[in-house]
Order: structure tokens, then sequence, then C-alpha cells
């Protein structure tokens, strides 16, 4: 039995003490951690001394800062916040003001309530890591904090009374698993934003294709092994030679630069005609590209999500695509584009600078004088390609900045995919025949680990479309024509400089590359099956389950569920408490003589101690009497008497007598003594 | 409005009343008598998590959502924990020792836990006011507490309503219970008047004389009793001794002191009773033998600790 000291406490003066501000100090660090990796430098080399600052302070048990230093740093805070993004709010201006509001706030934690509020508001920082990176490793780092952060209000909550926070926490944490997993499935969700995103949303700037294509802008994309999308087929895999994904389309040329721009938005947009060619539907998970063009393969229809078809046949979102995104299209594989060319659309396909590559642009000419038919222009270009000594490689030689074309067409004769696509581009418009630039991807592989074909940034393509009467836009590329293994078995086979490319897109086959696609293959199960989970997925689930139609049924499934399991916690809380722990043989042995006394009639009333009812007991049974006050007053000795507690053979003693002590049936006589 | 609010205050009052009628010890807390509402903070939490959950919508992010749904299944589940470190509990005994009116009572409470189950972070108040510490016990130990209350007016004080509460495990629930043991403690009158002690009575016929541990006579010699006052320790002869020798003397003053209430003049009855309970003290720790009359009781005469008590007793019950 200990006492506890009165203290004439109110409700929340339980401050927290120093080392209860180290522990809030080290918790507010370990759920800061991963945000050093995207914010600012300088937002760091003013949070890290603030939070060491105040480390040493709780360490050294200094006072706290006064008001004034508070405000002071508070609004030179606001200043530096203002000052480095010229605004407040937003993402990454918004995170950094709330990591150096809370570093400041850790000087300020007086009470209880101080406290709380402090940890609401790391829970609160915790979730902003995910706005930067949604990764698997993010994932384990959610639960690492929710650990922490529990920890923490455990350890508030209790002040004064150590224990061990870290496994109350984990209990908490475990048994609010499955409630958090019903809750995650079933709880309704509604299609965001619902007050539209900051305009720095998102994975910052990646690589990826661009609204633009200059020599060497594909050549540095082909270097980048990451993911650029992941497709499931759904009408099975189409052939290698079909898998080209469509991105933008660039209609303009300066001399240098194949590029897209507004203009083109004024173009009417493209017509496919939907009863030729086949059918193919393609699931395509997009990395994100800051870009408003969603990739499809070769020619898009239409998509599940909000989106048009522009003049260029690209799929065009609402947005720029600033995180991952899911979406399913139908793509009409050898289908006519655009039968009828329209007359705007026309002068666009044959716009060529007024000056420049003037050798490009006599060829043309010749073939134009040469040809009738735009169709025999094109496989003009073509032969030269195939028959001439041109290169596909990765590190073409220099060209000049206002003669691109004629350097590469007579010159050099070495070059990637948008040197190809470019050059053939520029003669087809010389030569009066309408033509564009279409970039995008061609080729995939297919995972090792899952149902699905990965489409890295090293396939990363440009190829031509001419425009032929009767045919529409036709697929020209070049590139095939020059290296014909790019299209069937990809860069890395038709390369003459292999090694330059990133190792994953070498796609060798061995043991790392084998790991590699492993762990592409579990964060693309993690991809589809987590994240994706939105108002869509949620209502196919809720279909399966049969839960489907309206909000009522959900909901009620909900309640039940979340009621159900908390019921079950709460039974284990119970079970747990109802075993009785105390071991003490001694009690143990009292117990037992105290039910076996129960057992016969004479039960032991909740007031009654042990001598009380062992006196009240020989009232009534005199055989009894002598074993059982004796046994009554060896139990008060040995527990209430702590110098006897001690000796083991005392305690023998009485366990060995209250084990022999088996009192008979009362008789008739001490019955009626019994029953007045 | 203060109006409205009185009555509300009286209508909670009557409630708790209703449900928690003074019962005997030992008392445990019962499945249903335990309360609980969120606290500030969980109110606070709460509205972070709707902002949480707002954001995820808003950036349609999976791991906010389930980082929201996993610290909202965590409280509640906490509520489930706070309610059930309360139930079970047992109040098995209290200790107060009876004080003078005016002076602080304190309750010193026995809480046991029973089961299996460690009790965390508890306060113990009287309906909220003095409360405790917070105090963790074992499983299957208990542990004392002590609430303080002013002793207000002589008389038999019931001990009050206690409020047994807890923020535990998170601090965004409290629950709570109220506990009405049926146990009183005595108040003895208000120690106070300035009256001096009446001299011993000529009524000879009821007074005895006796040996008085006062100042005059010596005796002889006796042992050392705890209490004593070292003044009168015969050091020489305790250094012959192994025990401290006490020098006793005759008092000269040995005729028995009456208290009664109708020496007094003043009208009011609890001055008279504070000032009997004054000379009661006064008397006891001066030595003299005296009596008391309250009411239609006589006690006495007679000294020493019991004779005290029963003579504070009939005051405070008078």
């Amino acid at each position: 039995m200990s006492r506890s000291a009165t203290t004439a406490a109110s409700e929340f003066s339980n401050a927290p003490d120093a080392s209860q501000r180290l522990r809030l100090v080290v918790c507010l660090s370990l759920v800061a951690i991963p945000h050093a990796l995207h914010l600012p430098i300088w937002v760091l080399a003013l949070a890290v001394p603030i939070m060491a600052w105040q480390f040493v302070g709780a360490l050294r048990e200094w006072p706290l800062p006064g008001r004034w230093l508070r405000f002071v740093l508070a609004a030179a805070a606001f200043g530096a916040v203002f000052a480095g993004f010229g605004r407040v709010n937003g993402q990454e201006a918004g995170v950094s003001l709330l990591v150096l509001l809370l570093a400041l706030k850790l000087c300020e934690i007086r009470s209880h309530r101080d406290a709380m509020v402090f940890l609401s508001l790391t829970c609160f920082l915790l979730a902003t890591q995910f706005l930067f990176s949604q990764s698997l490793a993010m994932a384990l780092y959610l639960v690492v904090g929710s650990w922490v952060l529990i920890a923490a209000f455990v350890d508030v909550a209790s002040a004064g009374t150590p224990r061990s926070t870290l496994g109350e926490s984990a209990k908490l944490l475990a048994q609010a698993l499955p409630v958090a997993v019903l809750l995650f499935v079933l709880f309704p969700r509604i299609p965001g934003p619902i007050w539209g995103l900051p305009s720095d949303a998102g994975a910052q700037a990646r690589t990826g294709l661009s609204e633009s294509m200059s020599p060497g802008s594909l050549t540095n994309l082909a270097l980048d092994g990451g993911v650029a999308l992941r497709v499931r087929f759904i009408d099975g895999p189409v052939p290698p030679a079909q898998r080209y994904w469509r991105g933008p389309v660039l209609w303009d040329f300066d001399g240098r630069t194949w590029s897209r721009n507004d203009a083109d938005r004024r173009l009417p947009p493209a017509r496919l005609m939907p009863d030729t060619g086949s059918r193919q539907s393609v699931d395509i998970t997009l990395e994100p590209t800051r870009h408003d063009w969603l990739i499809a393969l070769d020619v898009p229809l239409a998509a599940d999500t909000p989106s048009r078809l522009d003049a260029g046949a690209t799929l065009t979102a609402e947005d720029d695509v600033n995180e991952r995104m899911r979406y399913r299209t139908t793509s009409i594989v050898g289908g006519v584009l655009d039968g009828d060319l329209d007359a705007r659309t026309r002068r666009r396909a044959l716009l060529l600078p007024v000056e420049g590559n003037p050798r490009a642009r006599e060829l043309a000419r010749r073939w134009h004088a040469r040809y009738r038919e735009p169709a025999e222009i094109v496989d003009a270009a073509l032969r030269r390609f195939r028959q001439q000594p041109y290169r596909y490689t990765l590190s073409p030689p220099a060209t000049r900045d206002n003669a691109s074309v004629d350097d590469f067409l007579f010159d050099t004769l070495a070059g990637f995919c948008e040197h190809y696509a470019g050059a053939f581009t520029f003669l087809m418009r010389a030569a009066g025949v309408p033509a564009r630039v279409v970039t995008g991807y061609q080729g995939a592989e297919r995972a090792t680990v899952g149902d699905y074909w990965l489409v890295r940034n090293s396939d990363a393509h440009a190829w031509s479309e001419v425009w032929l009467a009767g045919r529409g836009w036709v697929r020209v590329d070049p590139t095939a024509a020059v290296a014909p293994g790019r299209i069937e078995a990809g860069v890395a086979a038709s390369i003459d400089d292999r090694a330059s490319l990133p190792y994953m897109a070498r796609a060798s086959g061995d043991a790392w590359y084998r790991v590699q696609m492993l762990w592409d293959g579990i964060n693309a199960g993690w991809n589809r099956w987590f994240l994706a989970y939105g108002p869509q997925l949620q209502q196919r689930m809720l279909d399966l389950l049969g839960l489907g139609g309206g909000w009522g049924k959900p909901l009620l499934a909900l309640t039940a569920g979340v009621v159900a399991l908390l019921a079950l916690v709460s039974v284990g809380i119970a079970w747990r408490g109802r075993r009785v722990t105390d071991t003490d043989a001694v009690v143990a042995a009292w117990r037992a003589v105290c039910a076996r006394l129960t057992r016969i009639g004479y039960p032991r009333r909740g007031d009654e101690g042990a001598r009380a009812y062992a006196d009240r007991i020989a009232a009534l049974r005199t055989d009894l009497a002598d074993d059982l006050q004796s046994l009554a007053a060896q139990y008060t000795r040995l527990r209430y008497a702590p110098e006897h507690a001690s000796q083991p053979a005392d305690r023998a003693a009485f366990i060995a007598a209250a084990r022999s002590f088996r009192p008979g049936k009362p008789g008739r006589q001490s019955r009626l003594a019994r029953n007045p | 409005m203060a109006a409205l609010r009185r009555h509300a205050r009286d209508l909670r009052t009557r409630f708790i009343e209703r449900r928690n009628p003074p019962r005997g010890l030992p008392l445990r807390v019962s499945r249903r008598r335990v309360y609980i509402l969120p606290t500030r903070n969980g109110v606070v939490f709460a509205v972070l998590l709707l902002v949480m959950l707002l954001g995820a919508t808003n950036y349609s992010n999976s791991l906010a959502f389930a980082l929201t749904f996993w610290l909202a299944a965590v409280a509640l589940v906490s509520m489930h924990h706070a309610h059930a470190n309360l139930v079970g509990l047992r109040l098995r005994a209290i200790h107060a020792a009876p004080v003078f009116a005016g002076d602080t009572l304190t309750f010193e409470l026995t809480l046991e836990a029973s089961g299996g189950r460690r009790r965390r972070a508890l306060r113990v108040s009287a309906d909220g006011r003095g409360a405790t510490g917070q105090v963790d016990i074992a499983p299957g130990e208990s542990r004392i507490v002590t609430i303080e209350q002013i002793a207000t007016a002589r008389g038999r004080c019931a001990c009050p309503r206690l409020r047994i509460e807890s923020i535990y495990p998170v601090g965004l629930f409290r629950a709570w219970t109220w506990l009405q043991p049926n146990t009183q403690v005595i108040v003895y009158p208000r120690c106070a008047g300035h009256d001096r002690l009446p001299r011993g009575a000529g009524d000879t016929s009821s007074t005895r004389r006796l040996a008085r541990k006062g100042t005059d006579e010596f005796l002889g010699h006796r042992d050392y009793v705890p209490g004593d006052s070292p003044r009168h320790i015969d050091w020489k002869a305790s250094a012959r001794s192994d025990d401290l020798r006490m020098r006793e003397y005759a008092d000269r003053q040995s005729e028995a002191v009456w208290l009664a209430e109708d020496q007094l003049g003043t009208a009011d009855r609890e001055a008279r009773l504070s000032q009997l309970a004054r000379w009661v003290v006064v008397a006891e720790r001066s030595g003299v033998a005296y009596g008391l009359q309250v009411d239609s009781q006589r006690l006495g005469p007679d000294q020493g600790p019991a004779h005290r008590l029963a003579c504070l007793r009939a005051l405070a019950l008078a």
C-alpha cells in the first residue's frame, strides 16, 4: 500500500515537466524528419536550431522564453515564410509555416492543454507528409509516426505516473486497426477536390514528356529509367508494333524546336471514326506529369475520367496531372482519324519557318515535283533513311541551331528518334504533305510480378503523322526505318551505344533487375489497391459486397461494424481485467477456504474481514471453530503483518493447513442454529 | 439566465443523488455508473480530424485518409479503455479523524484495483473540489488517497460525494463516476471562547482527591509515557535506569472541575458549545479532572484521552 501526497491540484495544473517537454521535442522531430527532404533549406535552418534550443532547454530545465521573445519569433517565422514563398498558404509555404510554428509552440507548453493542442497539430503535420509522397515507405512512416504520437498523448494524459507509453500506444493502435480498416473501406468518399488544389500541389517537377522537342530532349529522357505509366491491357496485350502511347502533338517548328502552343486549342477537335479499326480497353496508371495530357494507346477515343480529345487527338484532362492518376481508356487501333481535314488544321500542318534548312527544302521540292501521290513522297523519305547510312544513337554529333535538319540529314546522319521524326515532318511539310510530330512512348515491358506492363521514361519516343486523303492521319515512324528493332524490341535492343542507357531500361534480366521488378510489382499493387481507393473504386467494392445503391446500406454496415468491433475491444479489456493476477499463494489458499465454506452454505459477507468471518462461522459450527479461527489468525498475520510474511515456513504451514481444511456439510443442529 | 443555470445545477444534483444513494462500504464502481464525455481537448481533436478528412478528400490522398481514420479509431477505442479503467474499482475503507469545526477534515480513502488491470491516472475529488494528483493502482493492490475538506459545522459530517475520474489513456475522453459512501465523521464544535476555566466547585461530594500530574507536591517516580512534558523528566534518576523516569507531583488544585452550559452567559448555543469544547481541551491539557454536563448527559469527572473524546463527542452531537 502506498500513500499519495495530497495536492490541491486543479484540473489543468498537471503541467508538463522538463522530461515531458523533452519527449515532446523528440516527438515533433520524429514527425517532421521527412519534411527535411523537400522543404527549402532555409526553413530547416530556422526550425532545427529552435528545436535544438528547446531540446537543450528541456534537458537543462531552462525556464520557457518570455512572451515578447515568443511574439517576436512567431512574427519572424511568418515574415520568413512570406519572404521566402511570397505567401503563407499553399502547400510548401503552409507546411513550412506549420513546422516553424510548431517548433515555436514548444517554447510555450505550460499546461496540459498546451501539450494537447501541440500534439493535435503534430498529427496534422504528420498528415501533410503525405501530400509530398505516398510511397510504401511513407506508409511505414505513418505507422511509426502514429505510434510515437499516440505514445506522446498517453504520456501527456498520464502526467506524473510513469509507464511504458510506447507499449500502450502500440496496444491502442493494434486494437484500433480493424476499426480503421472498416472506416477506410466503408466511410463514404466524395470526389475531390473540394476547394481546389494550390498551384504547387503534388510532387515536384518530374522528368517526362514536355511541350516541346528539340534535338537532345528525348535523348535525355531515354537516360531516365523511371516509370512513366503502368498499363493493364483489358482485351489482351496488343502486339509490340502497336504499342504506341500517344502524348502531346507538336505542330510548330521554329527551325530547331518543335512545340505545342495555345493556338492549338482553337483548332477543331480530332474526329476518330469509332467503327473503324479494333477497339482496345486499357487501364492506365499515370505518374504525375504536371501537364494536362493523359497518355493513352494510340489512338484514344475516350477515357472514364473527365477529358476531351484535342486537335492532335491527344486525350486532355481538365487540370494538370499533379498526382498519380488511374483511368481506363478506349482506343481504336487502325482506325480513320480525321477523314476530312479542316482548312485551318491543314494550314497548321503545312506551316514552316520562312527560311532555314535550305538543303532539306530543296530535297523536298524535288520529291514534290517527281511524285504525284503524297504516299509516294512518304515512301521516298523512308527509303532515304533506310538506304543511306543513317545511325540510331543516343549520342549524335551536335548540329547547328539554325540548320539542325540540314546538318542531320546531310552531314551527321546520326540521331535519336526526335531527329528522325523532326526531320521527316519537316520534309513532308516542305513537300506539301500535311504532317505533325507526335510525342509519347513506344513499347512496354511486362512486369514480373502482377498482371501489368511498365512503360518507362526511357521508352519516350517521337514519330510523325501525315495526312493522306481517304486515310486520314497516318502514323509514320521514321525511326523504324532506320532501326526496325526499336519498335519490336525496344531501345536497348536497337541502339548502338547500349551501355549508356539506364540500368532498368536495359532489361538485362539478372537478379538485381528481378528485385527491382519485384519492388515495382509491390508498389503497383499498393498504387492500384490502396492509393487509388477513391469514390470509383469504393463504389465497385460496395457493389461487390452487395452494399451498392445509395449510402444507406454502407453507412448501416459501417455503423454496425464499428460498434461490433468496439464491443469486441471492450470485451477483450474486460476479459483481461477478469484474470486474477494476484498469484500470492497465501491469498489463493485463503480464498479456497472461503470458497469451500461458501459451498456448504456459509458465504463470506462483503464487509467481513477474515477474523470476523471466522468468528461468525465458529459460533455456528463449533466443530470447525478451532481450525477456522486458527487459519484466520495465521492468514491475518501473514497478510497484514509484514515482518512475518517474509518467513517461508509460516507461509508453507498456513497453505498446508488451508489445503487440509475440508469442512463437512452442516448437521441438523448447526443448521437450526444458523437459521434461528 | 442565472435562474436557468441554477435550475440546471439542481437538476444535475438531483440526478446524481437519485443515481447514487448513500451506501455502506465497500463500494464498487459498477458498469452502469461510469459516465464518459469528450474532454475539451477531445473536441479540438475531433475538429482537427474533420479538417484532416476534408484535406484528404480534397487531395484524394489515401494515406491521409488512412491516418485520419486510424486516429479516429484510436479515439473510439480509447473511450472504451477510459470506461474500463474505472469499472470494478473498489472503495474499501474510509478513515477520517474527528476534527473541530473550522479545521481541515482529511478523508483517507482506500481504493482497491480489483481484477487483473492496472488502474491508471485516477483523480479523486469531493465532487470536483480538492482533487488529488493522478494515481495509479497496480492490479489487485490498494492505495490510500486523501482528500481534504473544511469542516464547516459541528455534528455528524457525511463523507462528501466522491468523484473519481480519469482521462486515461489519451486525454480525449474523461470517464468519471460518483460514489456516495454513507460514512460519517464527527465534527466537534469550533474550539473557541475566551472565558477562563472555572475553578473546582465546592461540591465535595462529587469530587475525589486524586494524585494528579500537576506542578506541586512531589509524590515519587514513574516511567515515561509518550506525551509527557520533558520538563518533568528526572535526568539524574533516568541516568541510573534504562528508561526515562518522570517526577510525579500532586496537583494543588485537585478538585474536579465541572463544565456546564449554565455557567456561560451568552445566549448563542453554538458559542456556548464552542467555549465548552475549548474548556475540555484546556482542562485535559492542564491535567485537571473535569466533568461535563451537556443537555441531560453527565460525563465524568475524569481525565485522559478517552474521556476527552467522549466529552467532545457529546458536545458535537448535542
